[in-house]
């Protein structure tokens, strides 16, 4: 991976802006509901570093952690980004970042794992958040 | 005597075989049955059996009965109320289901369903070949299964199909329709193993392999085996099997002494559409042609979204398949079979493609279908048509899908119906709708050629461009004895904030009587705003919508909502959602969000889509000039098709 995608992610200010930007859709999470994001490559060869959005305090924070499998991952929700998406949203400022990661989701350059069940996530508080990324509307069978 | 449909349709009405038996035709029932009416524990309950004695005279050659879970714990349970048979004593109801095919001539197959990535619907878990989560919140989180697992699973389905032969059936049927358990030990996606049962396609095909050898040999040679197989999952995106992959393994299942494969596509997870009504019908026949090249040995059964039975005949006869094998159309109308054979084709009840059957399923509820209304009912007799105790002269205001359903199912029972419409054509609002349908505008052609046809073949007099009102009912008075009001809905113009341009009903728009200009906006997000805002866009009309509440489509069937949004975000329609239009001025439409942030949309032509408000002053009228009064469909309340078209069955068939 090259040193662009990796600060893509390590990039905290950046992404804390664009957090705050959007805090209503985090504002039902409880404190401890957590996203995970990682560069696709690093998902069959764990050791990377994973973005972290976790709810703390009636805020989302951006935060870095190892990431050694999808088995201990620890977060609720799990996106693994293409070098395309990461490279697009290295570049995004504020309010415009769910927006694109939305289309991301929709074209398949970022794809998502569901660590919780339904019931304990929309408990969590992740309603609006999955609203707002169009997958909650993604249904089984079409 | 040869009915004139079979001598039309030859190849589709010509007898089979699959292993030992000879089917009467080419048409097999698709387990498409997990109804979701048993009980919690498994049991095949009154209201299933009765569901089933009419699967069992639709006059398919070959009739599977709906997928039953084979293991004591639940791990292979899909649906809350899914049948299971991992113990004798389930099999008195699966006897008499055999019984029923039997009398009406059909091979009896049996299918055995393992959930796996979408099981242990009871659980806290399910399981897998490997720990791979979910992508869909909706299903349990993953547990691997240990070798002594896969061998006490193997186990498990060997003796449900012995079981289900005891019972009587013919053969069984084991299933990796959607991603289930033989799918995930197949799929590069989620069979991750390193021991025997992962990593080549040879290794991950041994399970499958393991299952069809013990099967085999439980149930012997007469009794065939069918397995149901993907030839595409969609899943390319997750990693999961090529096409080439998915038919790599089709050839191993060939080899390994099964009696037919059933060509699937897709799982419930794939991101792209495999049976809903945005796949064109015949779109993956494809798939089964080229099982048939590969294996033309074994007999192949195909039917995914193919809902015309000239279609597969067609195709039997070039060879791409050998038998038909129909799900939703069968459920939309369990007639259709005969009716191909007796040359009525255009009587047939059309599969919309709209999903209500699984959308309901996945919310634990009993399946419903949007074209018959009968569906999961039968077991009461309310539901039945049956002649009228006393005829009754019916007058029907509006020849919506309520209407038309009404009277359809009255003049059935012996009443004398007559409709009436102020428009110049039957249908109603499903007109416009149709028109304006992106996904496969046919579907719905298909349900309004149908109203024509029996409007026509019973002999239902219709009187178009005649609006009903007080004045016309004082002319008509004493001529009837019922009124029907099924006038549906408008859109509610005096909720619309006063305007500095004149403002269209999206009604109108629709309906052809209102022009639209180059730049829309259009107000409501819902139903009808969304279709006609979707079909303007794709005529190069630059078009916005704005909805009050915080989504949009909060009135479409929760599995089409995702096709709305998709194509909103394809088609690139800026969708203003938790906004009010704070003024409607002649340069555009000016709109406020929850955050009290302004914005101008600029617009030449404004529609209104929402509210909706019924349409009843007429009923209100009518209290005292007819002895019976009833009221269907959007005009009752403004809701959508299936509602409309459950109103007027459930009416017709009552009065
Ligand atoms: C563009 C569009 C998209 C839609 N999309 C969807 C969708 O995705 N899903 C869905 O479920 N539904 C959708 N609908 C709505 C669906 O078409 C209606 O819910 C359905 O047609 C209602 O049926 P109905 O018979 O109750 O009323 P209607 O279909 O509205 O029929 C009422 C009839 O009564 C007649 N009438 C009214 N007053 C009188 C009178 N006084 N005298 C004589 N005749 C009278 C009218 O001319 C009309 O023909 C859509 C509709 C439109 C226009
Ligand atoms: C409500 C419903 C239930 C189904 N249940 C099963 C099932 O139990 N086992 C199975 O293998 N397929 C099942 N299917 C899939 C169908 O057998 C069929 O393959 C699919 O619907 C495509 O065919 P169609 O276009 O004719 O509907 C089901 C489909 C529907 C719509």
């Amino acid at each position: 991976m090259t040193t662009a995608l990796i600060d893509a992610l390590s990039d905290l200010d950046t992404w804390q802006a664009a957090l705050d930007s959007q805090q209503a859709v985090f504002a039902a999470m409880l404190p401890g509901a957590s996203i995970g994001i990682i560069p696709k490559r690093d998902l069959q060869a764990p050791g990377g570093k994973m973005l972290v959005w976790e709810a703390q305090q009636g805020r989302i924070v951006a935060e870095e952690r190892g990431f050694s499998g999808i088995r201990s991952v620890g977060v609720d929700l799990l996106f693994v980004a293409d070098d395309e998406a990461i490279e697009a949203l290295r570049t995004l400022k504020g309010s415009g970042a769910l927006e694109e990661m939305k289309e991301f989701i929709r074209q398949g350059n970022i794809l998502f794992y569901v660590l919780k069940t339904k019931d304990d996530l929309t408990d969590l508080g992740f309603e609006e958040f999955l609203e707002a990324l169009g997958l909650a509307f993604a249904g089984p069978c079409r | 005597m040869t009915k004139p449909g079979e001598k039309k349709l030859a190849h589709l009405f010509q007898p089979g075989k699959i292993g030992k038996f000879t089917t009467k035709n080419r048409v097999k029932y698709g387990a498409c049955c997990v109804s979701n009416y048993n009980t919690r524990d498994g049991f095949i309950t009154e209201r299933e059996l009765a569901r089933t004695k009419v699967i069992a005279g639709t006059g398919c050659g070959i009739i599977t009965n709906q997928g039953a879970y084979p293991d004591p714990k639940g791990e292979g349970k899909a649906y809350f109320r899914q049948i299971a048979l991992f113990d004798d004593k389930f099999l008195p109801q699966f006897e008499k289901i055999a019984g029923y095919i039997h009398d009406n001539g059909g091979v009896a197959i049996q299918q055995i369903l393992h959930a796996g990535r979408y099981g242990g619907i009871d659980l806290g878990y399910c399981i897998q070949p490997s720990v791979v989560p979910q992508t869909l919140p909706h299903f349990r989180p993953p547990r691997e299964v240990s070798k002594e697992e896969i061998r006490q699973i193997v186990k498990e389905h060997a003796e449900a199909a012995k079981r289900a032969v005891i019972a009587g059936f013919d053969g069984v049927e084991i299933t990796s329709f959607m991603g289930y358990l033989l799918a995930n030990f197949n799929s590069r996606f989620t069979n991750q193993r390193s021991d025997e049962y992962g990593g080549s396609v040879e290794n991950r095909g041994r399970f499958m392999r393991e299952l069809i050898y013990e099967i085999k040999n439980a149930v012997g040679d007469e009794h065939p085996l069918i397995v149901r197989l993907n030839g595409a999952e969609l899943m390319d995106r997750w990693g999961g099997n090529s096409e080439d992959e998915c038919f790599e393994l089709m050839e191993m299942a060939g080899k390994s002494g099964l009696d037919m494969i059933s060509v699937t596509v897709g799982w419930q997870e794939a991101p792209v559409s495999s049976i809903g009504r945005d796949v064109p019908p015949g779109h993956w026949n494809r798939l089964a042609a080229r099982a048939k090249k590969l294996l033309p040995d074994i007999p192949i059964a195909f039917g995914v979204r193919l809902p015309d039975p000239v279609m597969a005949n067609e195709c039997i006869e070039k060879g791409d398949f050998d038998f038909w094998e129909v799900c939703r159309p069968l459920l939309a109308d369990p007639e259709l079979v005969h009716k191909a054979a007796e040359d009525r084709l255009d009587e047939v009840r059309p599969c919309l493609g709209d999903m209500l059957c699984l959308s309901r399923l996945f919310r634990d509820l009993p399946y419903l279908c949007t074209c018959n209304p009968a569906l999961g009912h039968e077991v009461e007799p309310e539901y039945h048509i049956k002649p009228a105790a006393v005829q009754k002269n019916i007058m029907v205001i509006g020849a919506g899908p309520a209407g038309m359903e009404f009277a359809i199912n009255a003049v059935k029972r012996g009443h004398r119906v007559t409709i009436f419409d102020k428009g110049d054509r039957l249908g109603g609002n499903l007109a416009s709708y149709a028109a304006h349908d992106l996904a496969n505008p046919e579907d719905l052609q298909k349900l309004l050629a149908q109203y024509k046809t029996m409007q026509e073949k019973l002999g239902i007099e219709v009187q178009l461009n005649t609006e009903v009102n007080p004045k016309l009912m004082r002319s008509i008075l004493h001529k009837y004895d019922v009124a029907v009001v099924a006038t549906g809905a408008r859109i509610d113009m005096e909720a619309v904030p006063a305007a500095g341009q004149e403002v269209i009903s999206a009604l109108d728009a629709a309906g052809g009587k209102a022009h639209t200009g180059n730049k829309v906006v259009v107000l409501g997000g819902g139903k009808i705003g969304l279709v006609l805002a979707e079909f303007l866009k794709t005529q190069g009309v630059d078009v916005s919508i704005v909805e009050t509440a915080k989504r949009v489509g909060e009135d479409v069937i929760p599995s089409w909502k995702w096709r709305h949004t998709s194509w909103l975000s394809g088609l690139k329609i800026p969708a203003h959602t938790g906004s009010r239009v704070q003024r409607i001025e002649a340069a555009g439409v000016a709109v406020i969000n929850e955050k009290g942030e302004e914005n101008f949309l600029a617009a030449d032509t404004v529609i209104a889509a929402a509210p909706r408000k019924s349409n009843q002053e007429l009923a209100r009228e009518l209290e005292f000039m007819v002895d019976e009064l009833h009221i269907i469909g959007d005009a009752a309340s403004p809701r959508g098709l299936y509602q409309a078209i459950h109103d007027g069955y459930r009416l017709g068939v009552r009065i």
